[in-house]
């Protein structure tokens, strides 16, 4: 267990070392930053002094060096606009939306265990129907809508919520709850379908028979091995929301998290702050997978870890 | 005690579908008293498994019983205060073990885990003495150091352990009646052989009833003293074993017979007895005697249908939901 953590480790360093390849070489065709943070009128004089600051008067070689050496110290260099360290930012935005992903992955997850397991126990019957139609409907909808659709409808019209920022539990409401939304009609599908394969295996027939409760049976026997597929979709869920939908969310509700930032480092063209949100992302991406892993031999004793 | 332990009286079982009924089990009345091995005998599909499953109340929809009475030393099992009678005894005075060891542990337990819960059930044992009568039953049928495998997960386990692990499972709750739903039929050659001694061997020991279902007729001459035999969900004929082997006379013993030989012949046609349920093939090849007995409305192409309905329904998935 301890080799395997150390090799899953040592994994992923590589994948976060590519990741900062891809970054500092799609950082570099993206365009030229002197043009964007420079006025249109300055000089040439004012834009070579800008490029020797930046270091991009150098080769590529000595200043993909230079990005490698700042990496390892967690220095990205200053914010083109904000004109600090970046990595400084992207930290001090990083809880806001651990709270939120953890709010709405959280809310989800239970959600969605509950409403999965109650229609499978009723195939056919009008909750299954009902969950089956509504997970359908929730997971097709966008995100940035249906966070519009929640804001008209709880902040707008019936004054209920706060439609932005952060603040108390109220502000946290409505953006945890557009970001379960989708995750939470794609693992009712799950949970139901792994659910009902579960309680045809044959030994739910013997735990039954055993004289086990019909409680016991489906939360115990059953869930445990239910609960297999049903991590393997969370953990993806939880990257999407982490690496993906904070973006969104936390842009629609202006949550103050590392999503926003990066959509704001985007549109201003600040690559060194996208590179630390990128780099911090790939480490949270990395590190889920590992913990996943980990779960995954804990609750199935067939899983070899290699 | 004058009473029979179980009394099954004209049980009926009935899957109904969309595409038909199918009657599985038509009429069936048998009884077990106390420290009696029955031998409940026939083909695949003939409804030896739907009448275990029915004692037990492990029937499932679309399979309802429509009909007769399930007794347990007198009581019905049916109807609300049955079911209720049911949950309390089922995997204490009355225990299974069923024909897959492979699938009907759980995969994600270990067997001293799935074994001791029973103990903590009817037994009301705390989890230390659990434990150690876990390796206790281990060791009663016959698995080699019985401490450590009672650790082990199933998959860790060869299948004829499988089988032991479910037959100690069984005996946890200190039962009156074991069935064996063909209990030799996953397993190869020379542990068949093992598992029926050992089943003997616990029910001469524990004073246990047995009713054993199975195929294979060489087992039922060795272990059973009476014998019903089943076609087409009907018993077609009762008595003791002696009688059934020894009076070649009788009409219905061809059938036996010849259904005894073919499956020796073709040993793979005896795993998945439910999936073979649905082919009406292997009872038209030899059957032309006994199927002259049953009534005309033969049940087979109904259940043909109902497995199909079946597989459509497991296998619909989301459209099948919506439609």
């Amino acid at each position: 267990m301890g080799r395997y953590i150390v090799r899953r480790l040592a994994q992923g360093l590589l994948v976060v070392f590519l990741v900062t390849v891809v970054v500092f070489v799609t950082t570099r065709l993206v365009g030229d930053p002197v043009d964007v943070l420079l006025p249109f009128e300055a000089t040439t004089e004012q834009r070579a002094e800008f490029e020797h600051q930046l270091g991009l008067d150098q080769s590529i070689p000595a200043q993909f060096w230079d990005y490698l050496v700042g990496v390892v110290h967690l220095d990205f260099g200053e914010s083109l606009v904000l004109r600090e360290d970046a990595m400084g930012i992207v930290l001090e935005r990083l809880p806001a939306t651990l709270l939120l992903v953890a709010a709405g992955m959280g809310l989800a997850f239970v959600v969605s265990m509950v409403l999965g397991v109650l229609a499978a126990l009723r195939p056919g019957g009008w909750f299954d129907r009902l969950a089956v139609v509504g997970s359908l409907a929730a997971l097709s909808m966008p995100e940035f809508w249906v966070g519009m659709l929640l804001i008209y409808v709880f902040a707008v019209e019936l004054d209920l919520l706060p439609s932005s920022g952060k603040g108390g539990i109220e502000h946290l409401v409505l953006p945890a709850v557009t970001m379960a939304f989708a995750t939470i009609g794609r693992m009712v599908m799950i949970v139901r379908s792994s659910m009902l394969d579960e309680l045809a295996q044959p030994y739910v027939q013997t735990a039954r028979a055993k004289g086990l409760s019909g409680r016991r049976t489906v939360g115990i026997h059953a869930m445990r091995n239910v609960s297999v597929p049903v991590l393997t979709l969370f953990g993806w869920e939880l990257i999407l929301a982490l690496a993906g939908y904070t973006a969104v969310v936390e842009t629609v509700f202006a949550w103050p998290g590392i999503g926003y930032l990066a959509y704001n480092a985007i549109v201003d063209q600040d690559l060194i702050l996208l590179q630390a949100v990128v780099f911090l992302v790939a480490i949270f991406v990395v590190v889920i997978n590992i913990l996943i892993d980990i779960v995954y031999r804990a609750i199935d004793p067939r899983i070899q870890l290699a | 005690m004058s009473e029979h332990l179980l009394e099954v009286e004209s049980l009926e079982v009935q899957f109904v579908t969309r595409a038909g009924t199918a009657h599985a089990v038509r009429d069936v009345s048998f009884t077990v008293d106390r420290g009696e091995t029955l031998g409940l005998v026939g083909e695949s599909g003939s409804g030896k498994s739907v009448t275990a499953f029915s004692i037990l109340g492990l029937i499932q929809l679309p399979g309802r019983i429509t009909g007769g009475d399930v007794r347990w030393k007198g009581e019905s099992l049916l109807g609300t205060a049955g079911q209720r009678r049911l949950q309390k005894i089922r995997g204490k005075e009355l225990a299974i073990v069923f024909q897959d060891p492979m699938t009907s542990l759980n995969p994600l337990f270990t067997v001293g885990k799935q074994i001791g819960e029973v103990l903590r059930l009817h037994r009301g044992l705390s989890r230390g003495p659990a434990r150690e009568r876990v390796v206790e039953l281990l060791d009663l049928v016959g698995i080699p150091s019985p401490g450590a495998k009672a650790k082990a997960y199933p998959h860790e386990l060869s299948g004829g352990q499988r089988q032991r692990v479910m037959i100690a499972m069984a005996l946890a709750g200190e039962p009156e009646l074991l069935i064996a739903d063909e209990p030799t039929t996953a397993l190869d050659v020379t542990i068949q052989a093992q598992i029926l001694e050992l089943i003997a061997e616990l029910q001469a020991r524990l004073g246990l009833a047995v009713l054993l279902i199975t195929h294979d007729l060489g087992v039922v001459a060795e272990v059973c003293k009476r014998v019903a035999v089943m076609y087409g969900g009907k018993i077609m004929e009762a008595g003791a074993a002696s009688d059934l082997f020894e009076r070649p006379g009788h009409p219905l013993h061809e059938g036996p017979a010849r259904l005894d030989a073919e499956a020796r012949r073709r040993p793979a046609a005896a795993h998945g007895d439910r999936r073979s349920a649905a082919e009406p093939s292997r009872a038209a090849a030899g059957m032309s005697v006994r199927a002259a007995l049953l009534d005309s409305d033969r049940p087979l192409r109904e259940r043909d249908a109902a497995a199909r309905a079946a597989r459509a329904r497991k296998g619909g998935g989301v459209l099948a939901c919506l439609r």
